[in-house]
């Protein structure tokens, strides 16, 4: 049984797919974040607890549980721009490997203005983003850390523009491994493009996980301030939980956009290798040729596409349990 | 010409990312204010009033407000004229209602000297007598006269502070506010054989 071979013109198209599927991601969030949740129009109206009654709640915050947060956050942020740089780097590395493999001359032509068009993107999401200015997380930072410090949400925005260029050039690395200008590739080419999508998925589910771990930090350093008795500090908790949830979910699906497409696309090209060179029983011939995969091999592309959904509470975890061992040391 | 296709989008790039950032990074971040509590209104005294002042207009003022504003708690200028301050007040220190005696017992101060008597059970009603209280001394000896001391006010009870709750309830100390004219016939009452003190039970019929 022999799968029909593609016409070379569609093959050109797919390797668009694994740049579209998060663009059509992220155009759906905004379109439902800007009609349900924006409210810098009403005033703040959308917003169930707004920055001034936070800031009344503030009653003799507690000096430890404030330091406790900030240095979670420090060390989640230090941890968030490493990520976002080896992200970046893996991203040029693999396009780098790419466009060489085409014989290009010079490869960093393309790769800089790729860069800079995520860089650009990027940009305008977070200015864009920053006219809700009545968000609960920004009014929360605002009304809390923004007091020694005013420009926390301007360097959240600037550290998410960054995460988002990271983000965008892996989608477009994930593309170029798509791209292809003959319609037949080698045995080898095919694993070497699979290997480095696996390096794709793998540090762009950490950076998004990452991303969300320190999106907790953070918002568990605003968090912080509120003492535990307040009557607002379980609202604000609750909508801490629920934005941590609805990030960590949008990331998992950002990164299952980039990675599931291409992942698809290329073992659609290996099953009609293998058509060709065993057009009786490809299947052997996938198994005896390795791109057969085993539970334990899918397993860590699992959890590395789950990663920023689980980020969320493990982050909560860790503001739990250093507040408990402060409370225990200090 | 071919370096030319890929400097100028990369410049045009460059300057979007620049003009971009410049617009994120200068945009006005919004203030918030803590609110303000309100002070609630209170009666406060315009100068140190001793105990047993009696209270003129010029020594009482609303902190803030008006008295429309000011709620049913509050005691009006008014209501406490010409009424005795119990307690030492410091300038600008709250007056309460509690805090002055009531005003039938304003013709009881205006002539009456302070005598301290032995508490007992029978002399502070069970651990009941209270400050401002007007209460009637009945002599209990039995050979005097019977005339009880009707009207006296409690000037001063000074409870157990050590004892607390643990304690039977009797004060450690009383002072009333007797008449002058009775005083030399309640120093002999008190001294022959002891004297009990009543108080009318207020009920709502």
């Amino acid at each position: 049984m022999s799968t029909p071979e593609k016409p070379a013109s569609n093959l050109q198209k797919e390797f668009l797919w694994p740049l579209i599927a998060p663009l059509i991601l992220i155009v759906t969030y905004v379109g439902f974040y800007s009609r349900f949740l924006f409210c810098a129009k009403d005033g703040g109206a959308c917003s169930p607890v707004s920055a001034e009654t936070i800031l009344g709640a503030i009653k003799n915050p507690s000096d430890v549980a404030i330091y406790v947060a900030r240095a979670s956050w420090t060390f989640a942020g230090g941890l968030y721009l490493l990520a976002c740089i080896v992200a970046l780097y893996t991203a040029v590395l693999v396009m780098n490997e790419v466009f060489s493999n085409f014989g290009s001359k010079s490869p960093w032509q393309p790769i800089l203005i790729i860069m800079f068009v995520a860089l650009d993107v990027a940009l305008v999401m977070s200015l864009w983003a920053s006219k809700d200015i009545s968000s609960p997380a920004q009014q929360l930072l605002r009304a809390t850390v923004g007091q020694g410090v005013p420009e926390i949400n301007k360097y959240s925005r600037l550290f998410d523009a960054i995460s988002l260029t990271a983000t965008l050039t892996l989608a477009c690395a994930a593309s170029a491994i798509l791209f292809q200008r003959d319609s037949k590739l080698e045995k080898e080419e095919l694993r070497r493009r699979q290997t480095l999508l696996r390096y794709v998925l793998y540090v762009g589910g950490a950076l998004l996980a990452i991303a969300v771990l320190q999106l907790s930090t953070r918002l568990g350093w605003g968090a912080s301030y509120l003492p535990a008795g307040s009557g607002i500090t379980p609202s604000v908790n609750s909508l801490v939980t629920g934005i941590l949830n609805s990030m960590g979910s949008f990331y998992a699906l950002l990164m299952a956009a980039v990675y599931v497409p291409a992942a698809l696309v290329l073992q659609s090209r290996v099953k009609q290798l293998a058509a060709r060179e065993a057009p009786d029983d490809p299947n052997t011939w996938l198994t005896t040729n390795g791109f057969s995969l085993s539970f334990s091999q899918y397993l860590p592309r699992i959890v590395a596409l789950l990663g920023p959904m689980l980020a969320g509470p493990i982050g909560e975890l860790l503001i739990r349990t250093s507040k408990a061992i402060s409370g225990t040391i200090l | 010409m071919k370096l030319l296709w890929f400097l100028v989008p990369l410049l045009v790039l460059i300057g979007i990312g620049w003009f971009t950032l410049w617009k994120l990074w200068s945009a006005a971040e919004p203030t918030v204010q803590k609110p303000v509590e309100p002070t609630p209104i209170q009666l406060v005294a315009t100068r140190e009033l001793e105990s047993f002042t009696k209270l003129k207009r010029a020594d009482l003022k609303l902190s803030s407000g008006t008295p429309e504003s000011a709620g049913p708690s509050v005691p009006t200028v008014e209501e406490l004229e010409g009424r005795y301050l119990l307690v030492k007040v410091d300038d600008g220190g709250e007056v309460k209602r509690e805090m002055v005696a009531p005003r039938e017992a304003s013709p009881l101060l205006s002539d009456a000297v302070a005598v301290g008597i032995q508490p007992t059970s029978l002399t502070s009603i069970g651990g009941q007598l209270q400050v401002g209280d007007i209460v009637d001394v009945v002599p209990s000896g039995t050979n005097q006269s019977r005339e009880p001391f009707e009207n006296v006010m409690v000037l001063k009870v000074v409870n157990d502070a050590k004892a607390g709750d643990k304690g039977s309830g009797i004060p450690v100390g009383i002072t009333l506010a007797i008449p002058r004219a009775s005083r030399d016939r309640f120093a002999a009452a008190a001294a022959n054989a002891g004297i009990v003190v009543t108080r009318k039970i207020l009920v709502a019929n």
